[in-house]
């Protein structure tokens, strides 16, 4: 038995010596999928493997943070006071996020390394091996903590920013960061470290982001209140969302989006299978016929499928290593910029992905081959051809039941979903969906043309070709659905977050300076001819729900936030804002207070004010892109009263039209620094550069899994027209003229196409739908209107046109050879 | 504004620490190195310095190196033995003028050892200088302190003494009051303590005689305790030559109410530079030198030395003489110096044993002593 497999097993491996095109199909779809699958795959473990890292940090890890009650940052000298009260393990963190001259998004975080809390860990190793390194050692650092300091960027990042050792960074602002020193620690991820005494000094100022500290005793958590409780707020950090439920909707739309690649890896598999199978139907009859039983031809085609699988996923692995480094930065960039979490832009391999993939390669290719196996082993290539029909069968019919079923499901189960693993499970049932109705589409549409087309023979022929041709390209067109879906979803996903955003930065960044300087008095700015308004903010921070939640004073007649931006509101709300009342304070929210801590319209919270704990009516919801806190907007005059001894912020300033330059010299005339002031519209082309960057991994999954759709398609067709060689041979042979040929041969081709475009488009619009309204919900709090822009979708026809009409040129030229050297065979040359 | 989900973020420090403190830079480098470095640029050690009370008590930011070193040998209201070990050293990271507050130039590490009849424990700290959170320093009173964090010494007068110390360590914790007289030792050659014929030095002053009384909590039992305490006062720029390895130090209260300090610096090869002296319970003091005193070890004891190096645990074996033999026949002193305490080995950034000692022989008495380099 063995003999006879391993003979067997000879003899149909042989089939891929002599068609290597053929090997060459079943590896691409094999290591394509097992690529991108992979590759995703390890960037989500090695964003995960930061936030368990996190978690991880020899137990000093910042689980409890310690702000100001009035202020936004905590004073280094509060900070001292809790060292010297025997809060020993506290320590201050600045954490900036800025934006480099050229605007790049530049992280950064300042802390004393001497006042962090070391448990064991190298100091006092007991050898002294530390020693080099040790404040009290060498001259590391002195050379971090002494003018002109050291920022420490890790190497992706001077990658990114195209700094070198030595180099200092300069920021927007115009102020420089310490030169540079290339330092990549693991975990280092995107951020730049200096020392806290370098960052007060560049950022002048004596106040730092936060204090933090590893968990604390509940004796400890005791004297901290009863010392510091009236000023100082401690609040549990595990207590609030962690990284890993916050971003688990990005990782599962990643991983969505490989094992799509995957499934239509495996289309090619099937394709490249089903073909070798077709085209050693002879050999492995002839071994048949010579008595190999058919449980060793089943053994010799598994074993080469575990050949192909251990080569696919090994291949596969190795594409994701360059891959998942490509993609890395842009999905870093995503959870930076819409988390506020930090990740490596460097992905860390792990073996278990590679079994991972082996596993998926293996099943893959057994369900690949399942069908055709069975086919090639009990079912000769006539029966086979037989099944071939013109019109839809019992079994389409039944098909597209299932799909309108999914539909219907889809449809009833929406209103139930209400995690991100639901809310997905929903967006592939519409896909399923898709999938199971594409056959009846294309069938009835191909019956349609022959009855409208009755006089035209070729026409005719070419319409009845689509019910031949379609059983084999059966499977890439699903994938090319399933592609073209997912695509269409995600880019107006996109689009219309972009859309969003953009109109809501113009309003509320619609200031044309905001100045920084909170001392300002109003008196500075009244007379100066440019001005056009000037309004104050002020901000507190608190705690809500296991979240920040920031009340904004906002004055009610500012430019930036009216009627007009209320989403959803009480009759009259904007106006009964404005004016306040006794009792209770009237906000407005933000979405995220709606959507994840439940809170609806009319709901009344409870928060910590000067004057103690009080009421806030909600009165509506305004949009708040990008916020992973919850906020309140209370009008400034009640702001005032409630949080009085709150610092303002700064001023938003609007001034009239073309006076820019004039305002810059009137600001710098107030004696305020240029880095005092901003200009929005800076900020606003920032914050879209940013949105760009950080929507790059979504356009660059989307490409990839295209060109995998069009490969598929280009193996199913060069399979379909292998399968039907010498019928062609025989239309030729009969007078057919090559343009004859090729239209018959190319018509269906671009119909099915046509077809799977138009499935593609409604469903695709009904998943943006549902990305927006539950992914969306779910996952970020907030909403916006679905935009579908007719640019991108027709960009994304033409691209998909393009493509298969370059797999038909290729395998048909291929073809065109192969049917001449056929017609020659017929005619016994 | 800073995101409240931000925060782990920042967790790549870890990393930072453990590079701080391990891989980076060579194992097993000899942290004394720090020791023997020239202190180029900084204030040199010359003999005939006049020193002056209570200016000295505070810190000499020209010098590269500085210690408070308490040691004191306490006896419970249980009956036992009892240790109290607390220093704080300063480091000048640059001999460029002090620019102070969180630009400052100046460290500071601070170690608290407590030795009870049931353990030996230790804590380590460092804070950087110029911010309040570590320092000696006047009082808005006019009088002493030196602290780190909440580790305070706290005086009455511009003086260390009287005044009240508080630190603590893991588990146990101590507030102890100390009074002493304002006759301080001056070592060496009038405070100029030669460290090597090649002329290392520091500038060096001791307070032999504390009374000590107080309360040291061992998780969280009080016992009431009470004996005698040693101050060091020294600083330098660099006080120990290449050759030299690092030091045996001993400082000793005697049955007749007198007070012995005797060191080696350990050379290479070659004679150790010994050095010493001798407080008489009425305040005389004779200056020991090479000839006048010696110090021998008896044997070696091996002590298993548990570390943390990034994280993990690892263990070492050691081998340190914890028994010793003083001569100091002029004076018909003639004494064994042993321990009951071996482990009081503080695995720290500069590791070295400190622990409280018994004298036996022409004398009684007990102390404290110092080992480093091994």
């Amino acid at each position: 038995m063995t003999r006879v497999t391993l003979v067997t097993l000879a003899t149909t491996l042989a089939f891929y010596r002599q068609n290597p095109l053929q090997a060459l199909f079943v590896l691409v779809g094999l290591v394509l999928g097992c690529g991108l699958y992979t590759s995703v795959a390890q960037i989500n473990a090695s964003a995960e493997a930061s936030y368990a890292e996190a978690d991880q940090i020899l137990g000093v890890s910042a689980q409890w943070r310690i702000t100001d009650r009035v202020s936004t940052e905590v004073a280094v000298s509060d900070y001292i006071r809790l060292r010297r009260a025997g809060f020993t393990r506290v320590y201050p963190v600045i954490e900036k996020r800025l934006a480099s001259e050229d605007g790049a998004l530049i992280s950064i975080i300042a802390t004393d390394l001497l006042a962090l809390p070391f448990i064991g860990v190298g100091v006092g190793s007991g050898d002294g091996s530390a020693f080099e390194n040790s404040p009290f050692g060498g001259d590391s650092w002195s050379r971090l903590t002494q003018p002109p300091y050291e920022a420490w960027v890790p190497s992706q990042t001077a990658a990114r920013l195209a700094v070198t050792g030595g180099q200092q960074i300069r920021l927007r602002e115009g102020k420089r960061l310490p030169p540079a020193v290339i330092r990549s620690q693991a975990q280092q991820r995107d951020q730049i470290f200096i020392d806290l005494g370098a960052a007060l000094s560049i950022f002048e100022t004596d106040r730092v982001s936060y204090l933090a500290a590893p968990p604390l005793t509940e004796t400890e958590q005791r004297r901290f209140a009863d010392q510091f409780g009236d000023r100082l707020m401690l609040s549990n950090q595990s207590k609030a969302l962690n990284l890993a439920q916050l971003t688990q909707s990005l990782h599962t739309n990643l991983t969505a989006l490989g094992l799509l690649s995957f499934v239509v890896g495996t289309f090619i598999v099937f394709n490249a299978v089903n073909f070798s199978l077709h085209a050693r139907q002879q050999t492995l009859r002839v071994l048949r016929d010579l008595g190999a039983v058919r449980q060793a031809i089943v053994a010799a085609i598994a074993i080469e499928s575990l050949v192909w699988a251990v080569t696919g996923a090994l291949l596969g692995t190795l594409l994701a290593q360059p891959l998942s480094a490509a993609l890395m930065p842009a999905v870093a960039a995503t959870m930076q910029n819409i988390y506020g979490a930090s990740v490596s832009s460097l992905p860390v391999f792990n073996t278990g992905l590679f079994w991972e993939a082996l596993l998926l390669a293996f099943t893959g290719l057994i369900l690949a081959l399942v069908l055709p196996l069975l086919r090639a082993t009990a079912i000769s290539s006539d029966e086979f051809s037989a099944r071939d029909k013109t019109l839809p069968s019992r079994h389409d019919f039944a098909l597209a039941g299932v799909g309108l079923a999914l539909l219907l499901l889809t449809y009833v189960c929406y209103p139930i979903a209400s995690s991100v693993v639901q809310g997905f499970a929903l967006l592939s049932l519409i896909l399923f969906a898709g999938v199971a109705l594409l056959p009846i589409i294309v069938l009835l549409v191909s019956a349609l043309g022959r009855t409208v087309t009755r006089q035209y023979w070729l026409a005719r022929w070419a319409f009845a070709d689509v019910s031949l041709q379609f059983p084999h390209l059966r499977l890439a067109m699903m994938a090319l659905l399933l592609t073209l879906i997912a695509n269409i979803g995600v880019t107006s996903l996109v689009g219309s977050f972009r859309l969003a955003l953009t109109e809501w930065l113009e309003t509320r960044l619609s200031a044309d300076f905001y100045v920084t300087a909170g001392g300002v008095e109003i008196e500075s700015f009244t007379g100066q001819d440019w001005i056009r308004a000037a309004h104050r903010r002020t901000i507190a921070e608190r705690s809500y729900a296991g979240r920040t939640i920031t009340v904004v004073g906002i004055d009610v007649d500012a430019p930036d936030f009216g009627p007009d931006n209320i989403i959803d509101s009480t009759p009259d709300a904007f106006a009964r804002w404005s004016v306040g009342d006794v009792g209770v304070d009237r906000v407005f929210a933000n979405e995220q207070l709606r959507y994840l801590a439940g809170v609806e319209i009319g709901d009344t919270l409870e928060l910590e004010t000067e004057l103690g704990l009080r009421p806030f009516e909600v009165l509506g919801f305004f949009h708040d892109y990008g916020n992973v806190n919850f906020s309140l907007h209370l009008p400034s005059e009640r702001f005032e009263q409630l949080y009085a001894s709150v610092e303002p912020q700064g001023w938003g300033i609007w001034v009239h039209q073309n006076k820019h330059a004039a305002a810059e010299l009137g600001l710098s005339q107030l004696g305020l620094q240029p880095t005092q002031w901003v200009s929005q519209r800076d900020v606003r082309t920032l914050s879209l550069a940013i949105f760009d960057r950080t929507f790059a991994i979504t356009g660059a999954l989307n490409a990839l899994t295209l060109l995998v759709a069009a490969v598929a398609i280009f193996s199913s067709l060069l399979a379909a027209y292998q399968f039907r060689r010498s019928e062609y041979a025989l239309w030729r042979s009969l007078g057919m003229s090559w343009f004859g040929f090729f239209t018959v041969l190319g018509f269906p081709m671009f119909l099915i196409t046509a077809v799977v475009m138009a499935v593609a488009l409604p469903l695709g619009i009904v998943l943006s739908w549902l990305l927006i309204h539950k992914i969306n919900v779910i996952s970020f709090g907030w909403t916006m209107p679905v935009i579908v822009a007719a640019e991108p979708i027709v960009f994304l026809f033409v691209v998909v046109v393009l493509v298969v009409l370059a797999a038909f040129v290729l395998a048909s030229t291929r073809q065109q050879a192969a049917v001449n050297k056929a017609l020659k065979n017929l005619a016994g040359e | 504004m800073i995101d409240d989900d931000q925060l782990r973020r920042w967790l790549f420090l870890s990393p930072v620490i453990i590079c701080l403190a391990t891989s980076e830079f060579a194992a097993g480098q000899d942290p004394y190195q720090l020791l023997r470095q020239p202190g180029d640029g900084f204030a040199q050690v010359e003999p005939g310095r006049t020193f002056l009370f209570p200016r000295d008590h505070y810190p000499h930011e020209y010098f590269k190196i500085e210690w408070w070193y308490l040691t004191a040998n306490l006896t419970g209201s249980d009956g036992r033995d009892y240790g109290i070990h607390w220093t704080l050293f300063r480091q000048a990271m640059s001999s460029a003028p002090n620019p102070g507050g969180w630009q400052s130039n100046q460290t500071w590490m601070a170690h608290t050892a407590i030795s009870t009849p049931r353990n030996f424990e230790f804590s380590q700290r460092f804070a950087r200088g110029g911010v309040g959170q570590a320092g000696v320093a006047v009082t808005r009173q006019n009088t002493f302190e030196a602290w780190m964090d909440d580790w305070l010494w706290l005086s009455d007068s511009m003086a260390p003494f009287p005044g009240v110390l508080t630190a603590s360590t893991d588990t146990h914790r101590f507030k102890l009051t100390l009074e002493a007289s304002d006759d301080w030792v001056l070592q060496g050659k009038d405070g100029f303590s030669q460290k090597s014929d090649l002329g290392q030095a520091s500038y060096y002053y001791s307070q032999p005689v504390i009374d000590i009384a107080g309360t040291i909590w061992v998780d969280n039992k009080p016992v009431e305790v009470a004996g005698q305490g040693w101050l060091d006062r020294e600083w330098s720029s660099q006080p120990l030559a290449d050759n030299q390895a690092g030091w045996d130090w001993v400082s000793l209260h005697l049955s007749d109410g007198s007070a012995l300090m005797v060191y080696q610096l350990r050379h290479d090869s070659g004679e150790h530079y010994l050095s010493g002296s001798w407080v008489s319970e009425s305040g005389e003091v004779i200056v020991l030198e090479a000839g006048d005193v010696t110090m021998t070890p008896q044997s070696a004891t091996r002590l298993t030395i548990t570390s943390t190096v990034g994280g993990k645990e690892k263990s070492s074996i050691k081998e340190i003489p914890l028994d010793w033999r003083v001569r100091a026949p002029k004076l018909g002193i003639n004494i064994s110096v042993t321990t009951e305490r071996p482990q009081s080995w503080l695995a720290t950034e500069f590791p070295y044993w400190e622990g409280p000692v018994v004298v036996q022989g022409s004398h009684q008495g007990v102390g404290y002593l110092e080992l480093t380099g091994y």
